[in-house]
Formats: C-alpha cells, sequence, structure tokens
C-alpha cells in the first residue's frame, strides 16, 4: 500500500513538473513558483480545514528549523533555473538532483539524521537504487 | 561544468532535507499542516527573491496569458507535500525517494512520448524496463519489512 502510494506521489511529481514548466514558459521560473507556491498554500489550507483524518503527535518534540523547512523546497528551483541553463542542461541536472537525493537518503537511513529513525540499508534496497540510477542515465542519454 | 554539476547535486541533497524538515512537522501537527508550512516557507523564499532580484510587475498578466489548467500544478503539489509526510516516517527517505523518482520517470517518458519528444523509443523502454525491474524488487513478500 505505501509502495503505491509513493509510486502515486511519483506520477503526480510528474505531472506537476510538466505543469509548473510549463507555467514557467509564460512567466518564468521563480515567478512561476510565486505562483505555485501561493496556489498550494491555499489548497493545504483547505486540506487543513477539510480535518480530514491524519495522525499528528503534539509530544513529539521537533526543532524549530523544521517549520522553515519549505524554504529549502523553493531553493531548488531557483538553483535549477541556474543548472538547466548551464552546459550540464536539463538531463544533467535531473541526473544530478536524482543522484543528490539518493545519496542524501543513505546519509539519512544509515545515521538517523534529524532524529529519524535509523534504518538498514538492505541489498535489495541498493539494488533497486542502482537499477533507478542507471535507468534514469538510459533514458536522460537516450 | 563541473561546478555546474556539483550544485545540481547540492540540489538534491537540499531537497532531501527540505522533505526530512516537513516531515517532522507532519510527525507533530499533521501531514496537512506540514504542507501549509511548506508552502508558506517556499512562498516567503520566493516572494523575497523577486522582491530583491525581480519584479512582481508582469506576474499578473502573464498568468492571465497562460492556459489555466498549468495552476494546478499548485494543487498538486500541495497533496504531493502531504503524501511525502505520510510515506517517509513508514518507508525511510531512501525508498520513499527511490520510489517516489521511479514514479517519475515512468509518467515523464509518457508525457514526453505524447508531447513527441523521445528521440529513441528502443532506449527509452530499455530505460523504463531497467527502473521497473527496481521498483519490482518491491513486490517479493521476503523484502516486505513490518512497516505497517
Amino acid at each position: 500500500m505505501n509502495v503505491a502510494l509513493a509510486l502515486f506521489a511519483g506520477l503526480l511529481l510528474a505531472g506537476m513538473v510538466a505543469l509548473n514548466g510549463g507555467l514557467a514558459k509564460y512567466i518564468g521560473p521563480v515567478e512561476g513558483s510565486f505562483v505555485i507556491h501561493a496556489i498550494g498554500l491555499v489548497t493545504a489550507a483547505l486540506l487543513v480545514v477539510l480535518k480530514l483524518p491524519e495522525n499528528k503527535n503534539p509530544k513529539h518534540i521537533i526543532s524549530k528549523l523544521s517549520y522553515f523547512g519549505g524554504i529549502f523546497g523553493a531553493i531548488i528551483v531557483v538553483i535549477v533555473g541556474y543548472t538547466v541553463n548551464s552546459p550540464i542542461g536539463v538531463a544533467g541536472t535531473i541526473a544530478m538532483v536524482i543522484l543528490g537525493q539518493l545519496l542524501f537518503g543513505f546519509f539519512v537511513d544509515i545515521t538517523g539524521f534529524f532524529n529519524l529513525p535509523k534504518r538498514k540499508i538492505l541489498a535489495k534496497d541498493l539494488l533497486q537504487t542502482i537499477l533507478l540510477l542507471i535507468g534514469s542515465g538510459v533514458l536522460l542519454y537516450a | 561544468m563541473l561546478n555546474m554539476a556539483l550544485l545540481a547535486l547540492v540540489g538534491g541533497f537540499v531537497l532531501g532535507f527540505n522533505r526530512i524538515l516537513i516531515t517532522k512537522v507532519g510527525q507533530r501537527h499533521g501531514i496537512y499542516s506540514s504542507s501549509v508550512w511548506n508552502h508558506l516557507g517556499g512562498l516567503i523564499f520566493v516572494f523575497l527573491w523577486i522582491l530583491f532580484f525581480g519584479s512582481f510587475k508582469e506576474i499578473l498578466p502573464n498568468t492571465q496569458s497562460a492556459p489555466s489548467y498549468l495552476l494546478i500544478g499548485g494543487v498538486i503539489g500541495a497533496l504531493f507535500v502531504a503524501l511525502n509526510s505520510l510515506l517517509i516516517p513508514k518507508l525511510g527517505l531512501l525508498i520513499t525517494t527511490t520510489l517516489i523518482i521511479s514514479g517519475q520517470m515512468v509518467l515523464g517518458v509518457f508525457i514526453d512520448y505524447f508531447q513527441g519528444r523521445i528521440e529513441s523509443l528502443p532506449q527509452t523502454l530499455l530505460g523504463l524496463i531497467i527502473i521497473l525491474a527496481g521498483v519490482s524488487l518491491r513486490l517479493f513478500p521476503a523484502n516486505r519489512k513490518p512497516t505497517t
């Protein structure tokens, strides 16, 4: 179930990237991100108001830094804006961002960084990651 | 070239950092509130960026000239962040990220195909098969962890 949901999230992301990329062509990447974040904020606020079933734990102590996490999500827009227009291009940018995310995923799961649960990296996790990197490379440089 | 590649790599770290911070907010306040905080933080950052390095003047008229269905990306983004906050505590960052990227590449290929941007179909299919072979590793029962 969770695996299917994660794959579904990936489908959502691909659709989102295509739509946001389309908008960026009309109004610019950072400006597009501004409009997208505003719409996303309103949507998320509506989801909160709807009081959908979800788990929360007010006793869960978190760093104040966590509330500023969205800033890092917006910084990537600026970074990508620079790198896609550099010699590495769109394919190189996607490949490196994927690699960076996976390396960071290993780091967080192994170290339990930021008080997240530590997880053992299984052989099949490693294999899946390698297949993803090879497959992405084949797709991006097709 | 190398510094741009490194910058994009750091971009991947930054994206991961964003996800785990927002996941923390989700564990305390719920996944939908985590999406609110994510978009609020992002909006403030982008607002300041445009304030210092750009201009707000053209945004509204240019947005009105764009096809309005493009704005759905913002709605999807709100759901996407909530899903991230839901899944990362259950699957861990690595598996969640790997599956999301796999799903993204698969639909990405379909979108590119229908927009006529696929140059080599055999190579694209090969790439897809390799990625899906990786995803299929999750289907073997012995590999399932008790994640509830």
